[in-house]
């Protein structure tokens, strides 16, 4: 590839939106795997007349747990809890940043 | 640095990596390899080496944790240092026989050519299965990070980044390769927020589609803004007199300068929102202007003599809040 491409991506956030069967290709796993994850509370799909939609944070999240389990050894639940942990500690981060600025 | 190819590579003290004594008991070097894990695991980890040092980890580990691969690398004797110059002994590849590969865990293609000439080459991805079974299978995704400007977010812009990226050579072997690329960084991207680039990530295998690169973008500090999602904060500097009889003033903001109106009567700290002057959206964020009170220095007998009329005119009492001051 030439220096010159210049490639465009796309933003994965809570705007993308993802079918369970989408989230299972993009991410190669299996149906069942997923629904641990929502029972887990770590992925919360909106429920559209009995079909869910996973936001696109959800991939995000899925390959963080992936990651944990891989190198950390932790099971689902202790993955749950640290991604929570994660998400606390990023607000807090936000706040911080919006409170430096009086300092 | 380690060498490519045939050249010299380092020296490296797994013992050192893992902060454990040379006659460290497996459970020891477990317990060491765990709690540095936690430490600098990429995405628990804000340290910016955490990446680098999560591989250096789990290559030390990979090595100690396997008695027969401990008792190799502790043949080689304790006096080398990391970071010497090492080429393994001559009868090495007789004495041992790690032709065959056996990683255990982790990631086996991030492991240095310190590592390779001693164990030998890791085999694509984790992979046995891979190689002898007719499957396609999607190259790995892979993980980075692009560092803009605020500016990139606001107008858009292209980016260079530069990526190590472990790729196999015809033999199967894993070298790490520098590789740049120009990305377009799509408008209103925020801090956090990851980037797909579809089908730039590892190879597939078998003819197999690669996989995808995700880069999480990260804002470098700006001068005047500071960030929150898609609000920007701005410290706008007031003389007393501005914020307590009003003033319309000019302040910057990334599209440009505006008007902004500061109300009579205005505390320090006050926060006044200018809606949709953030980075674009969808929604755009709001640019707040946070004022700072800044006061005139007592620089001259006239601005003296008017902060004494201040005193003696304006009855104020800046701690009456605290009680029984005074």
């Amino acid at each position: 590839m030439g220096k010159t491409d210049i490639l465009d991506g796309v933003i994965i956030d809570v705007h993308s939106e993802f079918t369970l069967a989408e989230l299972c290709r993009a991410c190669d796993v299996p149906a069942e795997w997923i629904t641990e994850l929502v029972d887990e509370g770590i992925l919360e799909p909106v429920d559209l007349s009995g079909q869910w939609r996973f936001s696109g944070i959800s991939l995000i999240r899925i390959r963080k747990v992936q990651r944990l389990q891989r190198d950390l050894g932790v099971n689902l639940p202790g993955a749950a809890l640290a991604l929570q942990l994660l998400d606390d500690i990023e607000q807090l981060h936000g706040r911080l940043r919006r409170f430096e600025i009086d300092f | 640095m380690a060498t490519g190819g045939d050249g010299n590579v380092e020296f490296k003290d797994y013992y050192q990596t893992l902060g454990v004594k040379r006659d460290a008991t497996a459970d020891d070097i477990k317990r060491a390899y765990r709690k540095l894990a936690r430490k600098y695991h990429p995405d628990v980890s804000k340290e910016p080496d955490a990446e680098v040092r999560f591989k250096e980890v789990g290559e030390a580990y990979e090595v100690l944790k396997d008695p027969e691969k401990r008792a190799a690398y502790d043949q080689l004797g304790a006096n080398w240092k990391a970071g010497q110059d090492f080429r393994p002994p001559p009868e090495w590849d007789t004495q041992f026989d790690f032709g065959g590969g056996g990683f255990t865990g982790g990631d086996a293609s991030a492991f240095s050519d310190f590592f390779e000439s001693l164990f030998g080459h890791a085999r694509g991805g984790s992979g046995q299965r891979q190689r002898y079974r007719q499957y396609a299978y999607k190259g790995e995704d892979q993980q980075g990070r692009i560092v803009i400007d605020l500016e990139d977010s606001f107008h858009g812009g292209t980016r260079a980044v530069t990526l190590t990226v472990p790729e196999a050579d015809a033999y199967g072997r894993i070298r790490q390769r520098q590789r740049t690329l120009n990305v377009r960084i799509p408008k209103g991207v925020t801090a956090g927020q990851r980037i797909r680039l579809g089908k730039q990530g590892g190879a597939g295998i078998g003819g197999g589609e690669a996989g995808d690169l995700y880069l999480e973008v990260e804002f470098k500090p700006h001068p005047l803004y500071r960030v929150d999602g898609r609000d920007l904060y701005l410290e706008v500097p007031v003389a007393p007199w501005e914020a307590a009889l009003g003033e319309t003033i000019k302040i910057p903001t990334p599209g440009g300068p505006v008007q902004l109106k500061i109300p009579a009567g205005s505390a320090a700290g006050k926060k006044l929102r200018l809606k949709e002057r953030g980075l674009p959206g969808p929604p755009a964020g709001d640019l707040y202007a946070v004022l700072k009170i800044v006061t005139p220095p007592a620089d001259s007998d006239n601005a003296k003599e008017l902060y004494r009329k201040m005193k003696r005119e304006m009855p104020f009492d800046p701690r009456a809040g605290m009680g029984g001051t005074s």
